[in-house]
């Protein structure tokens, strides 16, 4: 559909679950505006519900055949999760450590770090989640009013807030859940993958902050990127649930390290893996086994001290390698097509207008209550 | 001169009769000196879930609303029309959540009728016979009124026009819904004696909006002592009262391979999104519409719902793993001029009573 494509990898191996990348994002997009509930990058443990809660079970995303599959709508409280105060403040009176909410169901989060398998074999693995900006988008699919569209230079999905009436038909058609609902606006809205930092070359906020520096941004088709040696020439990097069919471009290192399985003496047992296999295989589809076992041979080769470039890439060395933006990219596209002045207009005018839209001005939505038949004191007028 | 006398005495008593049945889609416009709710002639107009395409929003459900109760008068500047119905639920979109919608209503005129035009589509018009919607819907903190010009589904564009009023009212008690549509005309506006209108309400506790809602076909308003030209009568009302056998025409839908694309009533072995389901199609367009879209299907072209909705796994996917579109779902072809042509190939040499016993079957889906 584009003519290139942006794509992100995640090593999972390295995630430590720390959320510096949620609060990246957050404090650059979603702290305002009806975007409070919003994650647009969230860090989820797996096995668990994810965020929103069960989105896998949700639908979305297309069938066997290629054809949308009908999919819902989370519910803010139950799904998403409304954040809660405790009453801090109340403590040094002697009251007793409480929530301030009287429903305390469910939370972004709330299952954080609880995993699978019981003790001493428990297991968890984190999974950070953006929009995909999937090849094929089951959210602009969905869309009636073909208010979502997905650039040409680059592949970055984005909603066009002049187009878009608020029916929500793309938050079904989107199997990860990952274009929200803004009630204060009535839009949707999701993550823009920073497009306005990677236009002038800077990588995505959580991709930036990331602690564990396990995130990777380039051209799917850069021969000379990480993001492409990972994902095409080591085929270790997988996109999340392939099956859900919408071709996504954020793909993950599978976990490959893990501690051993401990028998009834607490012994580890050799060669034993905690997370079964089908989990991974759930998530990211049979290609998962080669992939493990690539990264297997590649990390007993450096372990023999011999080369590997694939480990060292993973190390994560230097940013300017893991981030290959090319800004020049965008400045000759600019050059060539935009002719310069369109292009780094002031963020917010760009994010409004989209490739369907004509500018309409802003209207006055109070015109009509002057013009509405006048209540009483008028009625009493006429008599 | 008596002879004379005599005819202009007939075009200014004698009201025009309609052909059978055409009478029950026509609303009587009286005009007043000014907006007065108690000269309101009301009448019924019957609504049904919008089939045609259907969303892909598991939680939605038809509208429990069968009928609106709809009355309208002049004042030769401003033209008033009042819709009334029964909603148990009174449902208003909330600020602070993801999932719950509100109730609304809207009403649509063609942007141009009379002698000599045809009707748009029902569905919000089409790219030859453009709409204008009015569109009141419940949002907590919002008055949502707006106007849009359209020309089929998924092409509402919105307008600035202040020339209008559209506000809706909820009686608790009587669990009932009153909108008032005001809006300036002009008295050429008048002068053909009929306007074509439509209604849509949306059912905010079934989860509906957008093409989730109850429409109906086109009504008519008719202002009082204005003769309509009789040609648009003749093309307006033709196929009401009964023109043929329903079940003959059903059986020859099933010979002319008609389900091979569409899907309705007992039939429903076509890919759903392949061609609009006409399980309710003759709930919400008129028989003159039917006829057309059986014997010139490209006089309408509809717009299918999103073309993205449906890939082609049988072509190779693109370097980034895109699958292009299966183009079987489109509706249409379009050449190098942008001209677009319905995939549903033209029966125009139908036999007359063949062709009637279709629509007469049509008619009775809804
Ligand atoms: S992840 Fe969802 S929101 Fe993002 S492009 Fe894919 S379908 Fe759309
Ligand atoms: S910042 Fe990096 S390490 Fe921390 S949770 Fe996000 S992706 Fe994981």
């Amino acid at each position: 559909m584009s003519k290139r494509q942006l794509a992100m990898v995640m090593d999972l191996n390295k995630c430590i679950g720390c959320q510096t990348c949620t609060v990246a994002c957050k404090t650059q997009w979603t702290n305002r505006n009806g975007r409070e509930y919003m994650y647009w990058n969230n860090v989820e443990t797996h096995p668990g519900y994810g965020y929103p809660r069960n989105w896998m079970e949700a639908g979305g995303g297309f069938d066997e055949s290629g054809n949308l599959r009908d999919g819902i709508i989370p519910d803010m409280v139950l799904d998403y999760g409304v954040p809660w105060d405790y009453n801090h403040d109340e403590l040094i009176n002697g009251s007793l450590f409480q929530a301030k909410t009287d429903s305390l169901e469910w939370g972004p989060n709330w299952d954080e770090d609880v995993g699978g398998g019981e003790y001493p074999n428990s297991y968890f693995f984190y999974i950070p989640r953006i929009c995909n900006h999937c090849s094929n988008p089951g959210c602009l699919a969905a869309c009636p009013r073909e208010a979502i569209f997905k650039r040409e230079q680059d592949g970055i999905v984005l909603v066009d807030l002049e187009r878009c009436q608020g029916y929500r038909y793309c938050i079904a058609g989107c199997p990860y859940k990952k274009i929200y609902f803004n009630p204060k606006i009535s839009k949707s809205e999701k993550c823009i993958f920073c497009f306005p930092r990677v236009e002038k070359g800077l990588p995505p906020a959580c991709a930036h902050q990331c602690v564990g520096r396990i995130r990777f941004v380039g051209f799917l088709d850069d021969e000379a990127g990480q993001v492409y040696k990972l994902v095409h020439k080591y085929k270790v990097a997988l996109p999340l649930r392939p099956d859900f069919g919408t071709q996504p471009n954020v793909y993950y290192v599978p976990p490959l390290f893990e501690p051993p399985k401990f028998d009834e003496n607490m012994q580890p047992v050799e060669g034993s893996r905690r997370t079964p296999i089908e989990y991974l295989e759930l998530l990211f589809g049979k290609e998962v086994h080669t992939a493990l076992e690539t990264l297997r041979k590649e990390q007993e080769k450096r372990a023999r001290g011999e080369e590997s470039e694939l480990m060292d890439i993973l190390i994560a060395y230097s940013h300017r390698d893991m981030f290959r933006l090319d800004n020049n990219y965008y400045q000759q596209q600019v050059d060539k097509k935009l002719k310069g002045s369109e292009f780094f207009k002031v963020i917010d005018q760009r994010y409004l207008q989209g490739a369907n839209t004509k500018r309409v001005e802003i209207k006055d939505y109070t015109f009509h209550e002057k013009m509405l038949p006048q209540k009483d004191s008028s009625k009493a007028k006429h008599h | 001169m008596k002879l004379k006398l005599f005819t202009l005495g007939l075009v200014g008593c004698v009201s025009l009769s309609f052909a059978d049945g055409f009478e029950e889609d026509v609303i009587n416009v009286k005009k007043t000196q000014k907006f007065n709710p108690s000269a309101l002639e009301f009448k019924k107009v019957k609504v049904y879930p919008q089939t045609s395409v259907s969303l892909n929003d598991k939680n939605t459900k038809d509208a429990q609303i069968p009928e609106l109760e709809v009355g309208s008068v002049t004042t030769g500047k401003e033209l008033y029309v009042v819709v009334k119905w029964k909603d148990y639920t009174h449902s208003v979109q909330p600020l602070f959540t993801t999932n719950r919608y509100g109730d609304g209503i809207s009403i649509q005129f063609p942007l141009s009728y009379g002698k000599g035009k045809t009707l748009p589509y029902i569905g919000m018009g089409n790219e030859k016979n453009l709409v204008v919607v009015y569109l009141k819907k419940n949002v907590e903190n919002r008055d949502y009124v707006k106007s849009f010009i359209s020309e089929g589904f998924g092409s509402l564009t919105e307008t600035s026009y202040k020339d209008f009023s559209l506000s809706l009212d909820y009686d608790k008690e009587k669990k009932e819904y009153t909108a008032v549509l005001k809006k300036a005309i002009k008295p050429t506006d008048l002068k053909t004696g009929i306007i074509p209108v439509s209604f849509a309400v949306w059912d905010g506790d079934n989860g509906n909006r957008d093409g989730v809602k109850n429409i109906s076909n086109w009504k008519f308003l008719k202002v009082e002592g204005v003769n309509p030209d009789k040609g648009y009568i003749s093309y307006l009302s033709w196929g009401y009262g009964k023109i043929g056998n329903p079940e003959r025409g059903r059986e020859l839908l099933i010979q002319n391979g008609c389900i091979g694309c569409h899907n309705f009533a007992d039939q429903k072995n076509a890919p759903e999104g392949l061609a609009p389901n006409l399980s309710r199609i003759g709930g919400y367009n008129n028989p003159v519409y039917l006829k057309e879209s059986i014997v010139n299907p490209s006089a309408v072209v509809i717009r299918n719902l999103n073309i993205n909705r449906h890939y082609d796994k049988s072509q190779a996917p693109d370097k980034n793993g895109a699958y292009p579109n299966n183009e079987m779902y489109s509706w249409y072809t379009k050449d190098n001029k942008g001209k677009k042509t319905s995939k549903m190939p033209p029966y125009n040499y139908l036999a007359e009573q063949d062709l009637n016993d279709m629509v007469e079957y049509l008619k009775s889906l809804r």
